[in-house]
């Protein structure tokens, strides 16, 4: 069970560096996009799914995001970051999606809690109890405002540091910190109902 | 420390993200202070959870569905600009290409008139549009201004002022007859025979815009006044460089010539001119520059479709001034001269370099 490490300006092992690649592609050459894709796939997608809590949601939008960073590519300007500059677009891209997705149906916040069991199936040595704060983790992240949800995905799950979340919601560091905290404080809220309560029944 | 307090730095305790101070102060409270400890216990609890997510792996082929995409995407940018340029009507240009050749008469008059200084580049907007849209745009004979009219109205002028037979090449490539360029084609060529009628002032001035993309130039056949001055090229006399300043500008600006010369050639030369190929060219001129001027003498030629004969081309040649006269004679040789004008009066200066400005009218029938 490996958790993605600070992705944010993680360059795996390529020799071409992020703003080279796009100097690259403005220049037309198409193909050194799939350089990034496959540098900033898994983060994206992660980031999309936490914030989504649907598998095939995830994938799509993942791919949306994508295009639409290479549709947008010719007005990126080296002074931010790139992938500061994907997350952006992935976290827009989910809110949004997110919002119409819970307007369509009740999908994120299923009343009894079934509907999120399309996570990775871990195998039969995963116990069941697990799985399920797992589940009810994901879903008490879904019920959060999307910003609070933004704020704890990057800094929680993502592991970024305080400065690369409050560039990517181009917020300042000290809002970071507040919002994280309430943010906490909110899915804490929701969690201790029945995480907790869970683990006192052990 | 109070509850409140504590609580509200709770979170950045748990991540170990306080000064040394303050956590010594918060770990005395939550010693002493069982409600706020097991709020702690919580809420870190909370964050274990979190982290304790996995990561999930993207769908199998994500990637390759996403260049799969991108491609599509590509190929779509390139099939619409393609049949932006290709289509046959030119009509989503032709106001782009009316706007710019306002611009050029309007810098032509300036020019001519004394109004700016040679070195002033053209508008900003008028290189893209030159780029996208036209092909070879000739300006031809007593540019008139049409500097406040409106787009439309300053296309309709500048067809009328500008010699005609560049209506053709305009709306070979590049129509804008429906923006106000006359209708009949047996007017046109009258109007090319008499360039030299217009009064005391260079009758032609030759703009060339070069499109940047040599497919529209594949099918054109060479316009051929490169026999007639072949000779001229070679020393003493060389064709000239525009100076490397000069040429950032280009197309829209050009060098202050000493002295201009319009000549016409003659219908024979028209049946016995050959081109020099690109190779001779460069074997007969030493200056890697004038190679590049050469070729952009070269672009000079008709847009497909036309024929050559009604094309106002233009050529620059630096000539020592006291071989002027000889430069003139082998001109004469080659090409009537129509007229002589000089613009400097540099002329007498025998130890300078000149600056000759050619204009290369259409040959008599």
């Amino acid at each position: 069970m490996k958790k993605p490490s600070n992705l944010i300006g993680s360059m795996a092992s390529d020799s071409i560096s992020d703003a080279e690649c796009v100097r690259r592609i403005q220049r037309g050459e198409t193909e050194t996009f799939e350089i990034l894709v496959r540098r900033h796939e898994k983060a994206i997608f992660n980031l999309v799914y936490r914030m989504l809590g649907d598998y095939d949601e995830a994938a799509e939008t993942s791919q949306e995001v994508f295009l639409s960073a290479y549709r947008a590519i010719g007005q990126f300007r080296g002074d931010a970051n790139f992938s500061t500059w994907l997350y952006r677009i992935a976290l827009n891209q989910a809110a949004t999606r997110r919002k119409s997705a819970g307007l369509r149906r009740h999908r994120l916040v299923p009343l009894d809690g079934t509907d999120f069991v399309n996570e990775v199936d871990l195998g039969p040595a995963e116990s069941l109890e697990k799985k399920e704060i797992r589940e009810r983790v994901q879903r008490a992240l879904n019920e959060l405002e999307p910003e609070d949800a933004m704020v704890i995905v990057l800094r929680d799950l993502q592991d970024s540091a305080y400065e690369d979340v409050a560039r990517v919601l181009n917020i300042p560091v000290g809002t970071v910190k507040s919002r994280l905290h309430r943010a906490r404080q909110a899915l804490k809220a929701r969690l201790m109902a029945y995480v907790f309560a869970g683990r006192k029944a052990v | 420390m109070i509850c409140q307090e504590v609580q509200l730095q709770l979170s950045a305790f748990l991540e170990k993200s306080l000064d040394p101070i303050r956590v010594k102060g918060i770990e005395a409270h939550l010693n002493s202070c069982p409600p706020c400890r097991a709020e702690a216990n919580e809420l870190s609890d909370c964050m274990r959870q979190l982290r304790e997510l996995p990561a999930l792996e993207p769908p199998a082929g994500f990637a390759a569905r996403v260049m799969a995409r991108v491609r599509e995407i590509e190929s779509e940018r390139r099939r619409q600009r393609w049949s932006v340029l290709r289509l046959p009507s030119g009509l989503p240009i032709s106001a782009a290409a009316a706007v710019l050749i306002a611009v050029l008469s309007v810098f032509i008059y300036q020019k001519e008139s004394g109004m700016v200084p040679d070195s002033v580049p053209p508008t900003g907007s008028a290189m893209p549009v030159a780029q996208e849209s036209a092909s070879v745009t000739e300006v031809a004979q007593s540019v008139a201004p049409a500097a406040s009219a409106a787009p439309r109205r300053a296309a309709g002028e500048t067809g009328r002022v500008a010699e005609i037979d560049t209506a053709r090449v305009a709306r070979a490539s590049n129509p804008i007859g429906d923006q106000g360029l006359p209708e009949n084609d047996p007017g046109i060529d009258n109007q090319t025979q008499s360039p030299i009628a217009a009064p005391r002032r260079a009758p032609i001035q030759a703009q060339e815009v070069a499109t940047g993309r040599s497919s529209f130039r594949s099918s054109a056949e060479p316009s051929g006044f490169g026999a007639a001055i072949g000779a001229l090229n070679q020393p003493p006399f060389r064709s000239a460089p525009f100076p490397a300043a000069e040429r950032a500008f280009s197309p829209l600006s050009e060098p202050n010539a000493d002295i201009e010369l319009i000549v016409r050639r003659r219908a024979w030369e028209r049946r016995t001119q050959v081109e020099e190929t690109t190779e001779d060219v460069q074997q007969k001129r030493s200056e890697a520059d004038a190679v590049i001027a050469s070729a952009a003498a070269r672009r000079a030629v008709p847009a497909p479709g036309m024929g050559n004969s009604s094309i106002v081309e233009m050529r620059w040649f630096g000539v020592p001034a006291h071989l002027y006269g000889e430069f003139r004679n082998q001109l004469a040789a080659e090409a009537h001269i129509d007229s002589e004008r000089p613009i400097t009066g540099k002329r007498d200066n025998r130890s300078e370099e000149l600056l000759i400005k050619v204009i290369i009218l259409p040959s008599d029938r």
